[in-house]
Formats: C-alpha cells, structure tokens, sequence
C-alpha cells in the first residue's frame, strides 16, 4: 500500500500520511466494508480517496498561500519529486535515470490519468477493479488509460520509440 | 498519423491488455503483420509497460512503519475509549434508574461487548476474505493489506 501511495503522491512523508489515513478510515469503516469486494479493492479505494484529499488539501492551502505571499508556508505538493520537464531525450545514466524521468513524467500527469497508469501499470489491476476503485464505468477506465498513455509516450519518446 | 492508426489506436491498447476475444485478437494481429505503424504501436505500449512494471516499488522504513503502528494505535485507542464511555454512560444511567438498572445495564453490557467482539471478528472476516483472482502481482499488496488488517484485530482485542 506505501508503494501505491508514493506512486500517486510522489513524496514519501505524504505517502506515510495517506497509508495512516488508509488504514485509518478501513478500520473506523469496517462495517461499510462490502464482502463481495476484494479487501485489495476496498483498502485501495479508500488509499485513491484519501490521496484526492491530501491534494486538495495542499492546493487549498496553495491557494492560501498565494492569497498572502508573505505569510505562507512552504509547502509543495510535488514534493520531493522533480516535476520539470520530462525526458524528450534520455539522460546519460540510463537506468537510474530512466527511474528519474519516468518518475518526473508521472508527476506531470492529471491526478485522474496518474491513478489509471498505476493502478494498471504498477499494481496490476484489471479494468474492472479499476473501475470499482474509481468508481467509474470501464468506458471511463479505457478512455482515461488511453490518453495517459498517449500523455506518457509523448514525454517519454526517446525511451519508448 | 495514418488513418489506420487512429482507428486501431484503441483497439491496439485493448489487444495490449488482453481484452479482446480470440476472433477480434486475430483480426488485430493479422493487421498488425500489415501494418509497420500499428506494429510500432504495439512496441511502444509494451515498452512504456515494461519500463512503468519494472519500477521498484517504494518501501516503508522501519521509522514510517514505527510511526504507522503508533498511529494505528492511537486510532484503535480511540476506539477503545468510545466503547468504555459506553460502558460507563450505561453504569450511570443505571444507578439513576433504579428500578430499571438490572435490566439497562444488562441490556447496555451486552450491546457494548457485542460492540467490542464484532470488531476484532470484523477484521478478522475482512483478513481472511482473500481475493482468489489476485495474481501474483498483487497478491504482495493483498498480504501487506491482511497483515495490517489482522495486527489491528489483535491491537484492539479487549
């Protein structure tokens, strides 16, 4: 579950915080707990949810902190992830490297298209369990792993072509 | 962009995933041995998947995961104290209803150790209800997720 946190927050201290909450609100809300659901599904629905509000929470507070320049925090919800440009061409080291830019090109991604990519990509998940997570049709699922993907190529070109 | 790629684009990502039925997989594959675009295509989905399935996955340190007992312990603390307000709320009302107090607090005892009781169980459902399609990609986040599960229950134990 840390590992699907940091995939999709990107910061290790917010990753930490989202797998408290996790399991936090799994275990304030075991009674909602679906036994037709797989508990993978449900903790990851929960994780997915608890990650939307860490962001939201850190863009309001950007939001607070631009609305008063001088008195606001630091705070940066990329985090400790290098946001910049992702790799048009590959950096010299290849497969560190290779990490560094792939990671990079992630944190460029719409919140929505960053959680298809990695829960099909890195956790395996099935169109149906992502559409169960996400609580989306499978249409959406398709729609939004095909731009993402479309997205990833484009900034990763000179790795995948 | 040829025009056989954009209508095959989608096609192609669902062939890429395995969701295709054997007669629509047959009908991509043999335009893929046609065509060099879509070919292309292909390669480079399986490539970004390749390069996305073989980041190694971040882990918890010993000091996160301290940190994540600590908290989980407070939350089941938490609990703990709601069931013995309950408890006591259900002691003082019975002093105050005297002539209902056996009653009352039997009725109140039994509804908070159900309460204490179906908790632990409850986790212990959830722990044991494994998912039998879980491949064995996921299977390490199933039993990272049981673990956890199946800690609280004993945490929260009376």
């Amino acid at each position: 579950m840390f590992a699907l946190a940091h995939s999709l927050v990107s910061n290790t201290a917010d990753a930490e915080d989202v797998v408290q909450e996790t399991f936090a609100g799994a275990f304030r809300g075991i009674e909602r707990f679906e036994e037709r659901a797989s508990v993978k599904t449900w903790l990851t629905r929960i994780l997915v949810n608890q990650a939307n509000r860490l962001r939201r929470d850190r863009s309001t507070k950007r939001m607070l902190s631009l609305d008063n320049p001088g008195g606001g925090s630091s705070d940066d919800d990329a985090g400790s992830i290098d946001a910049g440009p992702a790799a048009s061409q590959p950096s010299t080291t290849a497969g560190v490297d290779a990490r560094t830019d792939l990671a990079a090109a992630l944190a460029t991604l719409s919140p929505d298209h960053r959680q298809v990519i990695v829960l099909r990509e890195m956790e395996q998940l099935s169109y149906e369990e992502i559409a169960d997570v996400l609580k989306v049709p499978i249409g959406t699922v398709e729609s939004r792993l095909f731009r993402a993907r479309a997205e990833l190529r484009q900034r990763l070109k000179a790795y995948v072509e | 962009m040829s025009a056989c790629t954009s209508e095959f684009e989608q096609r192609i990502a669902a062939y890429h995933d395995g969701r295709l039925d054997d007669a629509a997989a047959a009908q991509v594959e043999t335009h893929l041995r046609a065509c060099p675009v879509c070919a292309a295509e292909l390669r480079e989905l399986q490539t970004l998947s390749q390069m996305l399935g073989s980041v190694p996955p971040a882990r918890l340190s010993q000091i996160g995961l301290a940190r994540l007992h600590r908290a989980m312990d407070a939350v089941v603390d938490d609990q703990s104290g709601v069931i013995k307000l309950a408890r006591w709320l259900s002691a003082a009302a019975a002093v105050v209803l005297v002539g209902a107090s056996v009653a009352l607090t039997s009725l109140s005892s039994q509804s908070a150790q159900a309460q204490s009781s179906d908790l632990p169980q409850a986790w212990e459902r959830v722990a044991m209800t494994g998912d039998a399609t879980a491949s064995a990609q996921q299977s390490n986040n199933v039993v990272d997720a049981e673990w956890i599960v199946a800690d609280l229950s004993r945490r929260s134990a009376p």
